[in-house]
């Protein structure tokens, strides 16, 4: 399958050429030494646009095997454009099984959630970032905002933090949670829910980072501490919903609201697909 | 003379870096690299295939005198660019025995750069358990470690290292067929 695809396709394994491999790989060692710090590297064109995922997936292409599984979801599904096509690309450049279970892979690019089904040791998972600061929205300049973190000097998130309460009575932050990664670094866990920010804690995969167009890539090690920002009076909570999953009937799960008429009725479903998909298995 | 290298580099590259990963992501926990090349002379087996995985132009390495063959080697097959001094170099190779420059003096980074930093690779004969307890990033819990054939004092170096995170060097520990990793992260106690 391998051979043939290479024959067929002129690409080199994975798409990326071996000198650009080995500036990721060595980027991505230093990054899991520095948890949370993010890494420059030289961003390549890839044959999609940035904003598509080109983050994660040079990630994905410097670290992928053979022997690897993988996994591609976009917002929790297996079968939206983005993730179809990634798995897509990746099966036709290298030829590795892909799968839909969470459970069965060993690598698993995501376009902004973590699986319900938890990640086991050995898994990696690699994210797609768009922007990888976590500070930018409050300081333009990447002078400024490295000497930031530099000096571990969070106060301007925490203001913003604190605006939220004075404006809206409580954090209305519900994506893009910033987190502290080892207690070190303010870090961006990427546009996933904060409902799926508890997750990172003590996770016992590795977790990756890409952002193609900001050309940074930064790592969370498996059992690293990583906190959502928070105030003592205002505790770090998640969403909660009312409603069962319409299709499973879970109530674990994060829910994605989908209006089924004009007339707007609506329903809630699980954002993962696998996860919805294995809960139905299991009650049939 | 040339030695061969990897039979694949493309993918025996890729499985030894995937360990490599897997060893920084859980620090102290030796490995067995799952392909070697043949050894160059001079190195364990496990040091060439580091090499030859993570080692090119865009980078350089400081090694105390290595043999011809080894260099002419490493020079076909990375493209190896040599470091006059270990405070200037990428990589830092220490076959066994060789003695340790300080850890202080390599390159460290800089407080808004800290990747910028050395890392290095550094043979020792086994990995034998209690000499160190070691928790941080990558420990579900402390996990004790030990390896012989360290240089003196190196556990006190390794400290006064991580006490500059996020500065600071990281060091591969590599035995003939084994690594551990060891990220400035890793907090380490004597005893």
């Amino acid at each position: 399958m391998t051979e043939a695809c290479h024959s067929q396709w002129q690409y080199n394994f994975a798409f990326l050429d071996e000198n650009t491999k080995r500036m990721l790989r060595r980027a991505l060692l230093k990054a899991v030494a520095i948890p949370g710090y993010q890494v420059p590297f030289g961003s390549r064109e890839m044959p999609l646009p940035y904003g598509w995922g080109t983050g994660g997936i040079q990630l994905t292409a410097s670290i992928i095997g053979q022997d690897d599984v993988l996994k591609v979801i976009d917002q929790g599904a297996d079968d939206t454009t983005n993730a179809v096509n990634i798995r897509r690309f990746f099966a036709r450049v290298t030829g590795v099984a892909t799968t839909s279970s969470t459970a069965a892979a060993s690598l698993i690019q995501s376009r902004h959630r973590i699986p319900e089904t938890p990640l086991r040791s050995g898994q990696i998972m690699v994210f797609q970032v768009p922007e990888p600061e976590a500070l930018r929205t409050l300081e333009a300049s990447e002078v400024e905002t490295r000497k930031l973190h530099a000096h571990q000097e969070y106060g301007l998130m925490h203001v913003k933090l604190y605006e939220d309460i004075a404006r809206f009575g409580h954090i209305a932050t519900s994506y893009d949670y910033p987190v502290m990664v080892n207690q070190r670094y303010l870090s961006s866990p990427s546009p996933i829910p904060k409902f799926d920010n508890p997750k990172l804690h003590m996770s016992p995969a590795l977790l990756l980072f890409g952002a193609g167009r900001e050309k940074r890539l930064y790592a969370i090690p498996p059992h690293t501490r990583v906190e959502s920002l928070a105030f003592d009076d205002h505790p770090f909570s998640v969403q909660r919903w009312e409603q069962a999953c319409a299709l499973c009937g879970s109530h674990d799960s994060y829910l994605d609201e989908i209006i089924t008429d004009d007339a707007g009725a609506r329903m809630f479903v699980c954002s993962d697909t696998d996860y919805c998909q294995q809960q139905q298995e299991g009650k049939a | 003379m040339l030695l061969q290298a990897f039979d694949n580099m493309v993918q025996d590259c890729q499985q030894v870096f995937r360990c490599t990963l897997a060893a920084m992501a859980e620090p102290l926990l030796p490995r067995t690299l799952p392909c070697l090349p043949p050894a160059l002379p001079g190195l364990k087996p496990a040091t060439s295939a580091l090499l030859y995985t993570l080692i090119d132009q865009d980078v350089t390495l400081w090694a105390p005198a290595l043999p011809p063959a080894t260099l002419a080697s490493l020079r076909f097959h990375c493209a190896l660019r040599l470091a006059d001094t270990p405070e200037q170099a990428d990589f830092i190779l220490l076959p066994a025995g060789s003695a340790l420059p300080p850890l202080s003096s390599l390159r460290a980074g800089s407080p808004e750069y800290p990747d910028r930093s050395a890392t290095v690779l550094l043979e020792v004969e086994d990995f034998t358990p209690q000499q160190v307890e070691a928790s941080g990033p990558g420990f579900a819990s402390p996990r004790r470690f030990g390896a012989t054939g360290l240089p003196p004092a190196f556990w006190t170096q390794w400290q006064a290292n991580h006490a500059r995170f996020p500065l600071g060097v990281d060091v591969l520990l590599i035995s003939a067929t084994q690594l551990a990793g060891l990220p400035r992260s890793t907090v380490v106690q004597e005893g």
